[in-house]
């Protein structure tokens, strides 16, 4: 049916002329990339190429997720922006660069992080993400909510001499993924920037020494995989890592992960793909929707990060609201803004009882964002639904 | 305690070494000395059997893991950049 859209509109047939070249190619199908929907974390080195060529390829939407503004340094790796640039949040630009190279395409910016601002609702209509990050606690992030999901992803990572891709799908569930492959060491790097369970301070994150050249080849790669899995397989396995020695010509190789028996994200595969759940305005309470659903009061609600709600000062008796996941809460906020006490009790929970006092806040209260996915906990039984902005006002392109 | 013979080289072969090591050590531990001499311990590397393209477990001992004499394992950089 979309295919036959896709032929019908001006702009799908000169589009034809467009992919002229591609149709060449033995069992290339241009309108499954048209209507593919597909999200790219991170718009650095590795995101510009990745989506210069998922734009090139015609990959019909696109969402681009990163916080981040752009910094002079960044213009020696990526292709989409310009000095006129610097300062300008990097998912609204490589927007307006994208549409300029392929004006067939829909690209739809989210500036905020992938754990409050890119809801697990509109992530689980995508049909594969590509990783485009720089630390493993963004990539263990991303394996979690995919996972959750059931999304397969493809990791790139790159440095001055080498880099590396690998695909994790949910959906061949006896292969490993970024979590089962975490040893020792990445799980240093993982809570390097955490002290006690809170954001160091005085953390900096590394700065890895990149070049434009290790970038373009690993997201080539990475564009590669994710057009052939669009397309029917990929020729990389899921669980496996295709290692790019880039600076030496040492030829490549594929290199494969044990799946870890005891893996929380691959506990947390659904069961069934595709489903739809119930909706509900973020405005709501957790209260008001139990109601709704017909909940007795013997239900808790299971938010998708750890959640801080206030702050108490043992020693002057202060309650400050927080209202972070505790990810994003940092070692200095255990002082007192009153009185200085350098050890206020920061209480944390992911699991909201139907008796807590926060159950009658509304969801937004918790950084849950628009097509963000929860789960209440009745007896033994899982209930998900679906948090909106405004129903009447549903778009699925933004969160 | 049991004894095996093993190599362990880096991806370009510019390393090569070869060392007895016991049979109940870990391949974490391994793999940290091995990092070590190859000049790569701020790198982070995956330890590899070149014979199978299995990346080795940490916990595992060459015991456990079912590692025979005369394997070679590579040291292969884990390239983690991208984003910024």
């Amino acid at each position: 049916m979309q295919s036959q859209n896709y032929a019908r509109s001006p702009r799908r047939s000169m589009s034809q002329e467009r992919y002229a070249r591609h149709s060449l190619i033995p069992n290339w199908k241009q309108e499954r990339l048209a209507e593919a929907k597909v999200a790219v974390v991170g718009c650095g080195a590795l995101g510009n190429e990745v989506l210069k060529n998922l734009a090139l390829l015609g990959i019909g939407n696109i969402w681009v997720i990163d916080y981040d503004t752009i910094e002079i340094h960044n213009l020696t790796r990526s292709v989409l922006f310009r000095e006129s640039d610097i300062g300008r949040y990097k998912a609204k630009v490589v927007t307006q660069r994208l549409k300029e190279l392929n004006p067939d395409i829909d690209v739809h910016p989210i500036i905020g992080k992938l754990e409050t601002d890119f809801g697990r609702g509109l992530l689980s209509k995508m049909d594969a993400v590509v990783g485009c990050l720089d630390t493993v606690r963004a990539r263990r992030l991303l394996n979690k909510r995919c996972y959750s999901v059931g999304v397969p992803w493809i990791d790139g990572g790159i440095n001055h001499y080498s880099g590396n891709v690998a695909l994790f799908d949910p959906r061949k569930s006896e292969t490993a993924c970024y979590r089962c492959k975490m040893d020792t060491s990445a799980w240093e790097r993982f809570n390097e920037s955490y002290s006690c369970g809170l954001l160091k301070d005085d953390y900096q994150e590394s700065k890895l020494a990149t070049t434009i050249m290790t970038a373009s080849v690993v997201a080539a790669y990475q564009s590669e995989v994710l057009v052939q899995f669009l397309l029917g397989s990929s020729n990389l396995k899921p669980g496996t890592q295709l290692v790019l020695p880039i600076r030496q010509p040492l030829g490549f190789r594929i290199i494969e992960f044990n799946i870890d028996d005891e893996c929380p994200d691959h506990h947390s595969i659904p069961k069934k793909w595709n489903e739809e759940f119930p909706q509900f305005k973020l405005a709501h309470t957790p209260i008001q929707v139990a109601s709704k659903l017909g909940l007795n009061k013997d239900w808790k609600l299971e938010l998708p990060f750890d959640f801080v709600s206030k702050a108490f000062c043992q020693n002057c008796g202060t309650v400050e609201l927080i209202g972070t996941p505790r990810d994003l809460v940092r070692q200095n906020q255990k002082i007192c803004s009153k009185c200085g006490y350098r050890d206020r009790d920061i209480p944390h929970y992911c699991q909201l009882y139907h008796t807590h006092e926060d159950a009658d806040r509304p969801f937004s209260f918790f950084n849950l964002c628009h097509r963000e996915t929860i789960q209440y906990i009745h007896l033994d039984e899982r209930i998900t639904l679906e948090l909106t902005e405004d129903l009447s006002l549903t778009k699925p392109e933004e969160c | 305690m049991n004894q095996l013979t093993v190599t362990v080289r880096n991806l370009s072969g510019d390393f090569r070494k070869t060392t007895d090591v016991p049979a109940d050590m870990t391949l974490g531990d391994f793999k940290q000395a091995a990092q070590e001499l190859a000049g790569l311990s701020s790198v982070p590397c995956s330890l590899v059997l070149e014979k199978t393209n299995k990346v080795m477990r940490d916990s595992d001992t060459f015991q456990d893991a079912g590692i025979v004499p005369q394997s070679v394992f590579i040291l292969t950089p884990e390239a983690e950049g991208g984003r910024s």
